[in-house]
């Protein structure tokens, strides 16, 4: 058998970073000594762990752009482009919601503990659904400018939904209500063309036929 | 890269405000946070934050889509922070400052705030080379080789910085860490 010899400071670093090789594992494994060293230095990196940078509110992003946008060449955010996006993200966020949906609705639940929540995930699928149809109404009458107290009924409710969704544990679900009622607030503030909003509905209507699909490939396998 | 991903910086390299936007919108925070652990302080991290992007955007055209767009912002924080680390080491003290500890028992905060501060110390007495190279390894899981490539030095010497942090922190925290050697 070889002579053991110690693991130096710097071969546990490299060990403990995993960027050895494995030999330093079989001498910790028949030194005790080594063994404690190693523990000890553990501690160390382990306690390294808590240089944690202080939290930035939830308003940094949307700070950080309005300085740069200042100093950047860019295109002046077009409501078009803005709503491009919006639809995407939200179509994105939509892609988790009916996922959780599906999960919730589904027969052999894992957890029935939270079947509280069927309810809750039964009222925002008829919100969702009430949502798309506004918008698509405004995109089929080119006369309808913005149907003011329908979007306020919808922003009311979707408040609702955002806070219990937020407050029964469904962070995901709390995230998307959130993207929509920004984008409801902005339908509410912004004087939108039937064109765009065409445009938004078309994405959606696309992004929920997706899902519908996903949904049922999700029920399929359970 | 997601496909999103990659669409957005195309689009931003035509201009797009909104594109570029969603980059700023996904990488901002993490970007924040290793400017924070490269350079100790709130104000130099949201500068790191603000002069990453600005350059990024500058250079998009550059970005060639190897390395992922995550990897390559995190260069340019990298080395403006290094810059930085460089031009005012030793210039200012400090200012103290607690750590955010949101840890259970009264009697864990205290000693998690003593280890807290000795951390403080410890960062601050690296090099700059020394405290780049411990943050984007430690907390920032590159490789020593990708390190390397980061601040521009060899394997060898990335593997020293590291090598000489380690001794310090372990200088400052080995009474607080518990079990003596
Ligand atoms: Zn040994």
């Amino acid at each position: 058998m070889i002579p053991h010899e110690h693991l130096t400071p710097d071969e546990m670093v490299l060990h403990y970073y995993s960027e050895g090789c494995r030999e330093p594992e079989e001498r910790l494994a028949e030194c005790p000594q080594c063994r404690a060293e190693y523990r000890a230095l553990q501690r160390v990196l382990n306690a390294a762990d808590g240089y944690a940078p202080p939290e930035r509110d939830c308003g940094f992003e949307a700070r950080l752009w309005e300085r740069l946008r200042r100093e950047l060449p860019v295109r002046q955010a077009e409501p078009r482009w803005r709503l491009h996006w919006r639809a995407l993200s939200v179509a994105a966020a939509l892609a988790v919601a009916i996922f959780f949906i599906g999960r919730w609705s589904a027969p052999n639940r894992p957890d029935p503990a939270l079947a509280g929540n069927d309810v809750l995930m039964e009222a925002v699928g008829d919100h969702i659904d009430r949502s798309q149809f506004l918008l698509q109404e405004v995109a089929n009458d080119p006369r309808t400018a913005a149907p003011r107290e329908e979007l306020a009924d919808l922003l009311g409710a979707n408040r609702l939904y955002r806070q219990t969704a937020a407050m029964s544990g469904e962070p995901a679900m709390a995230d998307l209500l959130d993207e929509l009622e920004q984008l409801l607030v902005e339908m509410q503030n912004v004087e939108q063309t039937n064109g765009e909003v065409r445009e938004m509905v078309f994405k959606l209507r696309v992004a929920a036929a997706e899902l519908r699909k996903a949904k049922s490939g999700k029920e399929d396998r359970l | 890269m997601h496909e999103s991903e990659a669409a957005a910086v195309a689009r931003a390299r035509t201009g797009d405000g909104d594109a570029f936007r969603l980059l700023v919108e996904r990488y901002g925070r993490s970007v924040f946070r290793l400017g924070y652990r490269l350079t100790g302080n709130e104000q130099d991290a949201e500068d790191v934050v603000q002069e990453t992007f600005l350059r990024a955007f500058r250079q998009l055209d550059k970005y060639d889509g190897r390395a992922s767009f995550h990897t390559w912002i995190y260069r340019i924080a990298s080395n403006y922070s290094l810059d930085l680390l460089r031009a005012r080491r030793r210039t200012e003290t400090p200012e103290p400052e607690s750590l955010v500890s949101t840890e259970t028992s009264a009697d864990r905060r205290v000693l998690s705030e003593q280890i807290g501060d000795r951390l403080r110390q410890a960062m601050d007495d690296l090099s700059s080379q020394e405290r780049s190279a411990f943050v984007l390894r430690h907390y920032e899981g590159l490789s020593i080789e990708e390190i390397g490539g980061v601040l521009g030095i060899a394997q060898s010497a990335t593997k020293n910085s590291i090598f000489r942090a380690v001794q310090k922190l372990r200088r400052y925290l080995e009474p607080f860490s518990g079990g003596a050697r």
